[in-house]
């Protein structure tokens, strides 16, 4: 059937269409119906009953002059024919409104029947009053029943003539209850076909619409528990806003994840040729500083000879330092993740840093907002993170200067709800250009820096599943921002596991 | 008592596979009137254990072979156990705990100065009595 061939779409506006059309339909019906009863009534009102009236007047007037030649007969009295001539007059008045009355053909007839029968009436009545008043009774009583039945027969055509307007009116009637009929069966079947359609449309909605879109809000909603109060398209929008916040973030962790291996592949490799190197730099290098113990041992040395082989020594500690440094960034870090508040971390490392904060002449400003919620990480390395910030900012910020550490929790548009530590120095700042390449390792503008301890920082930061940027204006200083992700989200998953 | 005047009557064992190390060692000890065994591999010293004790060993962790921690796990036996110091150029904490499981007396990092071993052999001597 085409019917079933048909979309869903293209069914719904098939169906409105329809009752728009029945409905839009009726009313212009109703409206033309009132016309043409209005019309109707008018017709009935203003001429047929006006000549209906007018009719019944002819008659009446008729009827009015029958008994007064009788009455001239028995009493002689003049008075009689005084009065029968103002009804002959009226009469005559009447049948000229009924002419002016009289619209069909047929109508017209009569009247110039009953003008003409009226004509001869009177001159037959004229003959017998004539004789009474020459006294010649007799004559005049032998015509007069001829003159009685002359009367009767125009009474008879007046009665006829009113009688055809009554029938007209009451066909006009008639006429207009079966069409008020007719409307009332046309309402009702629109009314049927109409409360049918609604009926389907309503059905079509409930079970094409209605019911799949509840379950679409229903299933996209399972987690996060709609408000039944709310209308279901609510429901369905916001239920959609929220996939697309979750494939956002999907999307993000899985960019992050791949770049994550990517990044790790890579370390694996550096983190193997680091411990290669290790070995063969360190063997010789045990092996130097040996045999510089022995000649100092063994050789008188002058003070600038003894100044040299401390030199050397110092430089050897030098290069270990870098291979330290080194070591440490390509290796992996295996995370020991516990719960813990960040803000026990910020402590522990600046009681760490006690010392060395007072000998860079740097003082401290922790703004905190009672202790940041627990996280799930590495204590050990948190501390690492920190402690490389703060150091790095305290050489920067030669001869002293101040730290600002600003605690806080937020929402992260990837990550979710976050803690965060800031630290801002008052340092001269980097340019955009430096800060771009900041994290990477072996950059530095330090001429003993490794260029490893801000993105030893990052590493971390990263297993951590958290974000760390840097932010700097140049003349007043940087701040360091580190998000790391609470535990509520956090703990699906271990951010360390491996 | 001075510690060299103890280790003269103490036999000490080097394992190193590095040929420098075990040179500049044996040089050391040796100024100091000390004897200093120095082997390139795990399993040759295990050669010369089998004949023979020794107080003091020193191993690299990383060697040809059989590498310092599985050597030193080997090496339990009974009797007066000698004291183990295991030198390493790799330093980890994976590294620092196995040292710990195998019962290493203490762990060296390379590159080292004389005086460290000095002072570790000083310590360990000590609490041995």
């Amino acid at each position: 059937m085409i019917w079933h061939r048909l979309s869903l779409k293209a069914r719904i506006y098939i169906v409105v269409a329809v009752l728009l059309m029945i409905s839009i339909g009726g009313g212009l019906t109703m409206i033309w119906y009132t016309y043409q009863t209005d019309r109707l009534l008018a017709a009935i009102n203003e001429e047929n009953l006006s000549a209906y009236q007018s009719a019944e007047a002819l008659s009446l007037s008729l009827v009015n002059q029958k008994g007064f030649v009788s009455y001239y007969f028995m009493d002689g009295d003049p008075n009689w024919l005084r009065q029968l001539g103002e009804y002959r007059q009226i009469f005559k008045e009447r049948l000229r409104e009924a002419r002016f009355y009289a619209a069909a053909s047929e109508e017209r007839q009569i009247l110039d029947t009953i003008a003409a029968e009226y004509s001869l009436y009177l001159k037959a009545q004229d003959i017998v009053i004539g004789h009474y008043e020459m006294g010649e009774l007799r004559a005049g009583a032998e015509l007069h029943p001829e003159v009685r039945k002359r009367f009767f027969s125009i009474l008879d055509l007046c009665r006829h003539y009113r009688d055809t307007y009554r029938h007209k009116i009451e066909r006009l009637q008639n006429r207009s209850r079966e069409q008020r009929e007719k409307i009332r069966y046309v309402a009702m079947g629109a009314m049927s076909v109409e409360l049918l359609l609604t009926f389907f449309l309503v059905y079509t909605f409930a079970i094409h619409l209605l019911k799949p879109l509840n379950r679409l809000a229903m299933e996209i909603n399972r987690k996060d528990r709609p408000d039944k109060k709310d209308n279901v398209v609510n429901q369905l929008s916001a239920g959609v806003r929220g996939l697309l916040r979750e494939f956002d973030q999907t999307a993000y962790k899985l960019e992050k994840s791949r770049e994550h291996l990517l990044q790790a592949e890579k370390m694996a490799l550096v983190g193997k040729l680091a411990a290669g190197m290790a070995h063969s730099i360190r063997n010789p290098f045990t092996s130097v500083q040996m045999r510089l113990f022995s000649l100092k041992r063994s050789l008188a040395l002058t003070a600038v000879q003894k100044e040299d082989l401390d030199v050397i020594a110092e430089e050897i500690k030098h290069i270990d330092t870098i291979v330290q440094n080194f070591l440490e960034f390509s290796r992996a870090p295996k995370l020991k993740i516990q719960s813990v508040s960040a803000s026990a971390v910020v402590d522990l490392t600046l009681q760490l840093l006690q010392h060395r904060l007072k000998s860079y002449d740097v003082d401290v400003h922790l703004m905190r907002n009672g202790d940041l919620p627990l996280i799930r990480a590495d204590p050990e390395q948190l501390k690492e993170v920190l402690v490389n910030i703060i150091i790095n900012a305290c050489e920067a910020m030669q001869p002293g200067g101040a730290i600002d550490i600003v605690e806080r929790v937020g929402r992260h548009p990837q990550l979710g709800p976050v803690v965060e530590i800031r630290l801002t120095d008052t340092g001269p700042g980097v340019s955009e250009d430096v800060r771009r390449k900041i994290f990477d390792p072996f950059f530095t503008t330090r001429e003993e820096g490794t260029g490893l301890g801000l993105s030893i920082v990052r590493r971390i930061v990263e297993e951590h599943g958290g974000v760390v940027d840097a932010a700097s204006v140049q003349g007043k200083g940087t701040t360091f921002t580190i998000v790391l992700p609470s535990e509520e989200r956090s703990g699906e998953q271990d951010p360390g596991g491996r | 008592m001075n510690l060299f005047a103890r280790l003269k009557q103490l036999k000490i064992m080097l394992i190193d596979d590095d040929e420098w190390i075990r040179d500049a060692m044996r040089i050391f000890f040796e100024y100091e009137g000390c004897a200093l065994a120095t082997f390139e591999t795990a399993e040759e010293a295990l050669q010369a254990l089998d004949g023979q004790r020794f107080d003091i060993i020193i191993a690299d962790y990383k060697l040809p072979g059989m590498d310092g921690i599985t050597f030193f796990k080997r090496l339990d036996m009974p009797g007066d156990s000698p004291i183990k110091i295991l030198i390493t150029a790799y330093h980890s904490r994976t590294v620092a705990e196995m040292t710990r499981e195998a019962g290493i007396h203490a762990l060296i990092e390379k590159p080292f100065q004389p005086e460290t071993i000095e002072s570790t052999l000083s310590q360990l001597l000590n609490r041995t009595g």
